[in-house]
C-alpha cells in the first residue's frame, strides 16, 4: 500500500486548513503574531514535508492551528521568528510523537513542550529537540507514564540530566541577605 | 472491489479518529495502512454478502458499505464462537498436544484478542495444528470461522471411530505423537481406513493385518499418481459417505492425491 495515496488525504484537507490558519491570526494579532498567506502555504508545505520524513499522515484539521495556539503567548517567539519557529516545532512534534511510540496525546506532547521551551530551554528549539524531548521521550517508550495525570505537566525535572539553579534555596538566601 | 481510493481515504480518516479517541491528529504509515486494510477488508465481505444476495446493482457509499462489512465481520466471529463452543463440548485430543494447544489454548486467545473495528484482517493465531482444507487467501474472522468448520467436521468424523484404536494408529505411526506429531490426526486414520476397504477389514476397528497391508499396497503400486490418486479418492469418498451420513461434504477425496503420494513413496498402512 503506497504512502502516495496518503499525500491525497493532506490535499484534500489543504483549503480548510488555510482557512484555519487565517482565523489563527486573528487570536495571534495581540501578541504581535501574524502570518502572511505566502508564509500559511510555505508553512502548510513544510508540514506536508515533515509528515513525510517522519511517516505520519494527518486525518482531520491538523495540528497546526493548535501549535500556533499554545506557542503564540510565548516570550521567545516574535514576528521575526515566528514562522520559522513554527516550522520547527511542527517538525519535533512529529519527530516525538514517533519516539513515544504515540502513547503520548497530542495535547500531553505540545504542554511538555511548551513548558520546557518557556523554562529549561529558554527558547531554544535544538536544546527542546536535543535534549529534553529525547530524555523525555526514552523514559516514555521505558514505561515511564507520569504525564498521563498531568497532561505533561511537571514532568521533566525527574529526567532532567543537568542540575539546574535551585529557586527556593535562592530566594531563602536573598531573603537571609536583605530581609533578616 | 469497486470503491477508487478517494472513497476510501475519508472512511480510514474517521476510523483513525475513532481509534485515536481524538486524541491525536495525525497517526504513523504503518497504522494508517492497518486502518485502510481494516476498511478494504470490511467493504470485501459488504460485496461478497451483497454478491451472495443478488443485490450486485445496488451501490452504497463508502461509508456505509464499511458499517454493513463490520457487522458481517462481527456475525462472522459469533458464528466461530458458537461452531467452537460445539466442538469443545466433546472435544478429543487423542493425546496430541498440538492439537489440544491449538484448539483449547489457542482458539480462545482469538476471542479474547481478535480486533474487529481495527484490524479485523488480522486472525492473530498461527493455528498450528493443520486442518485438510484451509485456503491461504482467506483471513481474519473469515480464517478462523473457516477453520473451526473444519477442525469440528474432522473431530466428529474421527469420533465415529474407536479411540484406542485411533491412539493405537498414532503411536504406530510415531511413538512419540504426543508430543512431535503436528500433522492432521485424520491422515493416518483415512490412509488405514482405505487399508481396511482394500483388505475387506471393519472400517471403525482400524485394524489391518499383514495380509491387509500387503493387499492395500498392491493396490496401489505399478500405477502412475494420478491414477493412485483417483483411486483412493473413490475409497475416500465412500467411507465419507459412510461414516458422515448427512452430514458429509465431500472434502476427504481433496487431499487424497496427497495421500497417494505418500503412500507411493513408502507410507505404511
Amino acid at each position: 500500500m503506497k504512502e502516495d495515496m496518503f499525500e491525497i488525504l493532506q490535499l484534500t484537507n489543504q483549503r480548510k486548513e488555510l482557512a484555519i490558519l487565517s482565523s489563527m491570526n486573528q487570536k495571534t494579532e495581540r501578541f504581535g503574531l501574524s502570518l502572511r498567506e505566502e508564509e500559511m502555504h510555505e508553512l502548510i508545505e513544510c508540514r506536508n514535508q515533515s509528515l513525510k520524513v517522519h511517516g505520519r499522515v494527518e486525518f482531520g484539521e491538523g495540528i497546526l492551528d493548535k501549535i500556533i495556539y499554545t506557542f503564540c503567548d510565548s516570550q521567545y517567539i516574535n514576528q521575526q521568528n515566528y514562522l520559522q519557529s513554527l516550522e520547527k516545532l511542527e517538525d519535533i512534534f512529529y519527530e516525538f510523537k514517533n519516539a513515544a511510540l504515540e502513547l503520548m496525546t497530542d495535547d500531553e506532547i505540545l504542554t511538555f513542550m511548551k513548558e520546557q521551551f518557556e523554562t529549561v530551554c529558554a527558547g531554544d528549539l535544538d536544546y527542546l529537540e536535543g535534549t529534553c524531548m529525547e530524555n523525555f521521550t526514552a523514559a516514555v517508550r521505558a514505561g515511564y507514564e507520569g504525564y498521563k495525570k498531568t497532561g505533561g505537566r511537571g514532568q521533566y525535572e525527574q529526567f532532567d540530566e543537568v542540575p539546574r539553579w535551585d529557586k527556593d534555596l535562592y530566594m531563602q538566601v536573598l531573603k537571609e541577605l536583605f530581609w533578616e | 472491489m469497486d470503491y477508487k481510493m478517494e472513497e476510501l481515504l475519508p472512511v480510514m480518516a474517521k476510523l483513525a479518529k475513532r481509534y485515536t479517541s481524538g486524541e491525536s491528529t495525525s497517526v504513523s504509515y504503518d497504522t494508517a495502512r492497518r486502518l485502510m486494510e481494516a476498511v478494504v477488508y470490511c467493504i470485501k465481505e459488504c460485496e461478497t454478502a451483497n454478491k451472495a444476495v443478488m443485490l450486485e446493482g445496488q451501490r452504497v457509499d463508502g461509508m456505509t458499505a464499511y458499517e454493513r462489512g463490520y457487522r458481517i465481520v462481527l456475525d462472522k466471529a459469533e458464528q466461530a464462537k458458537a461452531v467452537y463452543h460445539r466442538m469443545i463440548l466433546n472435544f478429543e485430543d487423542y493425546g496430541c498436544q498440538n492439537y489440544r494447544d491449538t484448539i483449547l489454548k489457542g482458539i480462545p486467545a482469538f476471542f479474547l484478542k481478535y480486533d474487529a473495528r481495527f484490524e479485523p484482517q488480522n486472525h492473530v493465531l498461527t493455528l498450528d495444528y493443520p486442518v485438510l482444507k484451509l485456503s491461504d487467501s482467506v483471513a481474519g474472522a473469515d480464517r478462523i470461522l473457516d477453520y473451526l468448520t473444519e477442525a469440528e467436521y474432522e473431530q466428529i468424523f474421527l469420533q465415529n471411530f474407536n479411540r484406542e484404536a485411533v491412539i493405537n494408529l498414532l503411536e504406530y505411526v510415531r511413538p512419540d505423537y504426543g508430543s512431535l506429531y503436528f500433522d492432521n490426526l485424520c491422515i493416518p486414520v483415512l490412509i488405514r481406513a482405505a487399508g481396511c476397504m482394500i483388505g475387506d477389514e471393519d472400517v471403525y476397528s482400524l485394524k489391518l493385518d499383514g495380509r491387509g497391508e500387503r493387499e492395500a499396497a498392491a493396490y496401489f503400486s505399478e500405477i502412475n499418481p494420478e491414477t493412485a490418486g483417483n483411486r483412493l479418492g473413490g475409497l475416500l469418498d465412500i467411507l465419507e459417505k459412510k461414516v458422515m451420513g448427512e452430514a458429509y461434504r465431500g472434502i476427504f477425496r481433496n487431499c487424497a492425491h496427497d495421500l497417494a503420494v505418500r503412500i507411493q513413496n513408502g507410507s505404511r498402512f
